[in-house]
């Protein structure tokens, strides 16, 4: 086991030098000057010029890739942000812990309801609770968050004003946004699970497990549960990841000082180091992601178990 | 207050022998102007003495890039600047230039200021403020690319201090608007020793000047706090402290402001206006900035190079439907020129080009262009860009022109016309220093070729132009700018659209709000009533 997550982990550096690779030419190609950006209208040429040279961008695309990899391989760099001028490693130390709050809070939004409403369904196929529950699961996935975002805000914050319209900081300021996001991933939680659940249900130790008299409550958690959690966790796995690498449209919509907004930010301004070094870290945790969901496997499942070696 | 400040006031004449002279009583006037501005206040203050609320919370639509007086060219950047920083003169209310940290100015011949500081005034730090503060302020300005073109008129070698409280500011030649260009906000006055010890980065992010408010704290992406100066030598701020909060979103930023999450909101859509103003709790100000929006004509680009194609261009546009349609009557007034209202030396009367979609057709026609003229507008893709693109595109295919759409990301919108690759573009530009002659100069000059996005090349333009901003006689100075403004304006260059007015939603409780066209808003004189 211990080895094989030493090989995984080994695994992750050709997957973030390509990463760097990508980001790097992308950023490189695409049209748009970072020093025009920061020196906004009225910038005369000469100013442009001047702050290029200083920035390093008259270099050509060997030279400032080479630079950005010795920055980080050996001196654990990232660079500086052009427009704030804060270390990168800094800004992602501020903006991370946000992310990975709203990420946390919205998944366990999305794991109750998206969990409780999937085995409903499966163990009440066909019931009006099903159709209900599969109807508003098609909602939640098709609703744009932005969209459902605003309505919530105006409802919550304008109208009863229970809530903090938007910013980041206490626990009813994350409600909203981790609802926003938490019904959307619910809805792909909640079909996950039933059709897994549904699969489970079938099978001949479920049968089995009834014939030596088993509570049916238990039968559905130990037994069902327990066999279709592989691809829910895998989604909820993926879910989460992705979510890590910042809800953008969620984040904008109510201020949050996450790494979605400032990546955003960053690409509207040409800030490469930002840009550079914000890709890497949300690769780097999309991929630890992926590991702690396959050991997870290995815990919930002896059959996989016995293959990691 | 105003005529007071009038005496110290830099007008532009050429012996300003007054302001050496009478010096002492100006200062005395001054004083007792003071010490009546004070009383009033105190009685304005009894209807709110019970007041506690102190600490201001404002959505602003982004987050600045630094916080050094050179960090950034964007409005609100420049306005936080301008409550830690000041300048060594200043704008009031009506953009007249009075007196800031320098308490006078003389003109001592056509190249040379002399300006002589306040005494006493402190730094956040305590340390006094000393003329060496502001000729190593105008060094550092010079070196930032953000500061240079505010600089370059001014002879860096030849600044000088005789002694502690007296700086001698000259021009490499005779340049009229040198004081308004000591209004602007990039070169307010640093500490020296802070700078140096801090370093610009450190500096940047928890600055140190002499305003009436200090540097507490910035948290990125979310939020920036300045405290009142306790020690400040003017009218010390009514409030405590001043919250900034990044709000990107500008739907949020009203929700915030209608829910009281925040007391004061900048960059209202219009498409708000009307619900803002409805509601009892709150007040909308709209007042004009020095932001004018036009769509240039790219001037080196095919059949743009020809005036009469420029002109068809303008009677086949009905401007006023396009304002209403994009800006409302309520966010914009139509323009009737290249310069906004207000300006010193702004032409009034210049006959528009009215809606004439047959005289376009007959210039288009004397310029050899019969249903045959194609021209391409590239604009920023936005929902406002997007529709105007559509409108233009209807209204130009009556005459016969075809309009191709080029929509484009802000980041490569600007290399694509810092490279003057388009032909039609709309563009928002600010008269920033709040002088007629440095915002027509940018749009229009042949020196500006590349970053104005018209891109003209006119000698007669641009010997007006030069010869004006050298021109220290005010009279003879506005009729040279009058003059620009008609050729600029018969030349065609391009289609005024409008002056755009600028927008505050703020709380009803919150009085004192100025609202220069600058947008430089005064924090300090905000104050909330109960």
């Amino acid at each position: 086991m211990t080895k094989y997550i030493l090989r995984r982990i080994l695994f992750m550096i050709p997957v973030m030098l390509g990463v760097s690779l990508i980001v790097f030419t992308l950023m490189y190609i695409t049209p748009g000057d970072p020093a025009a950006i920061i020196l906004d209208e009225g910038a005369t040429p000469e100013a442009i010029e001047m702050l290029r040279e200083e920035m390093g961008l008259n270099d050509g695309y060997f030279v400032r890739f080479g630079r950005f990899l010795l920055d980080v391989v050996v001196h654990q760099d990232l660079g500086v942000c052009y427009q704030t001028h804060q270390p990168v490693a800094e800004r992602i130390a501020e903006t991370f812990p946000n992310t990975m709050m709203l990420a946390g809070a919205s998944v366990l939004v999305a794991v109750v309801i998206g969990l409780i409403m999937g085995i409903i369904s499966a163990v009440k196929q066909y019931s009006f609770f099903d159709t209900a529950a599969m109807f508003l699961a098609m909602v939640g996935n098709a609703m744009p968050n932005f969209w459902q975002g605003l309505l919530l805000m105006l409802l919550f914050a304008l109208h009863l004003k229970w809530l903090p319209a938007s910013g980041f900081g206490s626990l009813k300021h994350l409600i909203l946004p981790a609802v926003t996001i938490g019904t959307s991933s619910a809805a792909a939680i909640a079909r996950m699970t039933r059709s897994s659940m549904l699969e489970v249900i079938r099978q001949d130790y479920i049968v089995s497990a009834r014939a030596k008299g088993q509570s049916e409550f238990w039968i559905t958690v130990r037994h069902a549960l327990a066999n279709a959690m592989i691809p829910v966790i895998t989604t909820i796995g993926m879910q989460f990841g992705s979510l890590l690498g910042g809800a953008v449209l969620t984040e904008s919509i109510f201020a949050v000082p996450g790494i979605g907004k400032m990546m955003v930010d960053a690409i509207k301004a040409r800030n490469y180091p930002v840009v550079q070094g914000g890709v890497l870290i949300i690769a780097l945790t999309f991929s630890l992601i992926n590991l702690l969901v396959d050991i997870l496997y290995a815990y919930i499942d002896p059959r996989i178990r016995s293959q990691y070696r | 207050m105003k005529k007071t400040l009038a005496l110290c006031m830099a007008g532009l004449m050429l012996c300003m022998s007054g302001c050496g002279g009478p010096r002492a009583d100006e200062a005395q006037t001054e004083a007792g102007q003071k010490a009546q501005t004070t009383a009033a206040e105190a009685v304005a203050e009894g209807e709110q003495a019970s007041t506690s609320k102190t600490e201001l919370l404002v959505a602003i639509d982004r987050e600045p890039q630094a916080l050094d007086p050179t960090g950034s060219n964007h409005s609100i950047a420049c306005t936080i600047v301008a409550q830690m920083f000041e300048t060594l003169l200043k704008f009031d209310d009506e953009m007249n230039v009075v007196c800031g940290l320098a308490e006078s100015v003389e003109q001592m011949d056509e190249l040379t200021l002399k300006l002589t500081l306040r005494k006493g005034i402190k730094f956040h730090n305590g340390d006094e403020l000393k003329a060496s503060d502001v000729i190593f302020s105008f060094k550092h300005a010079a070196e930032t690319p953000i500061g240079m073109p505010y600089t370059d008129k001014i002879d860096l070698d030849a600044l000088e201090a005789p002694d502690d409280y007296t700086v001698i500011v000259k021009t490499k030649e005779p340049y009229a608007a040198i004081r308004q260009i000591l209004c602007i906000s990039h070169l307010s006055i640093i500490s020296e020793r802070a700078f140096t010890e801090m370093g610009a980065d450190a500096y940047a992010r928890s600055p140190i000047g002499t305003g009436p408010f200090c540097f507490d704290s910035w948290s990125a992406g979310d939020r920036l706090s300045i405290t009142r100066n306790d020690e400040y030598w003017g009218d010390k701020a009514k409030l405590e402290k001043v919250t900034f909060r990044f709000i990107t979103e500008q739907t949020s930023r009203t929700v915030e402001v209608e829910s009281g999450g925040v007391d004061m909101a900048l960059v209202i859509p219009a498409v708000d206006y009307e619900r803002l103003e409805s509601n009892p709790d709150l007040e909308l100000s709209l007042y004009t900035s020095l932001y004018v929006r036009y769509i240039a004509f790219n001037t080196t680009q095919g059949p743009l190079k020809d005036k009469k194609v420029r002109e068809a261009l303008n009677y086949a546009t009905d401007i006023d439907t396009i304002c209403e349609v994009l800006y409302t009557s309520k966010g914009a007034q139509v323009s009737t020129g290249p310069v906004p209202p207000g300006l010193m030396g702004r032409a009034d009367g210049l006959e528009p080009y009215s809606y004439d979609p047959e005289k376009a057709r007959e210039l288009l026609k004397e310029a050899g262009y019969e249903d045959n003229l194609e021209v391409s507008f590239t604009y920023l893709g936005n929902a406002t860009n997007n529709l105007m693109a559509q409108m233009l595109q209807e209204q130009w295919a009556k005459v016969g022109v075809t309009l191709t759409l080029n929509p484009m990301e802000s980041g490569a919108l600007s290399e694509y016309a810092n490279g003057m690759k388009q032909e039609v573009m709309p563009v928002r530009t600010a008269f920033i220093s709040g002088d007629i002659g440095e915002g027509l100069e940018t749009m229009y000059h042949s020196r500006s070729q590349g970053t104005s996005r018209i891109n003209s090349d006119n000698p007669e333009l641009d010997a007006l132009l030069d010869e004006a901003a050298k021109e220290l006689d005010e009279e003879k100075r506005i009729e040279l700018y009058k003059k620009a403004q008609e050729i600029i304006h018969e030349e065609s260059y391009s289609i005024y659209l409008c002056y755009e007015y600028s927008s505050i939603a703020h709380s009803a409780k919150l009085r004192g709000l100025n609202t220069p066209p600058t947008e430089r808003v005064d924090y300090s004189r905000l104050y909330f009533v109960d």
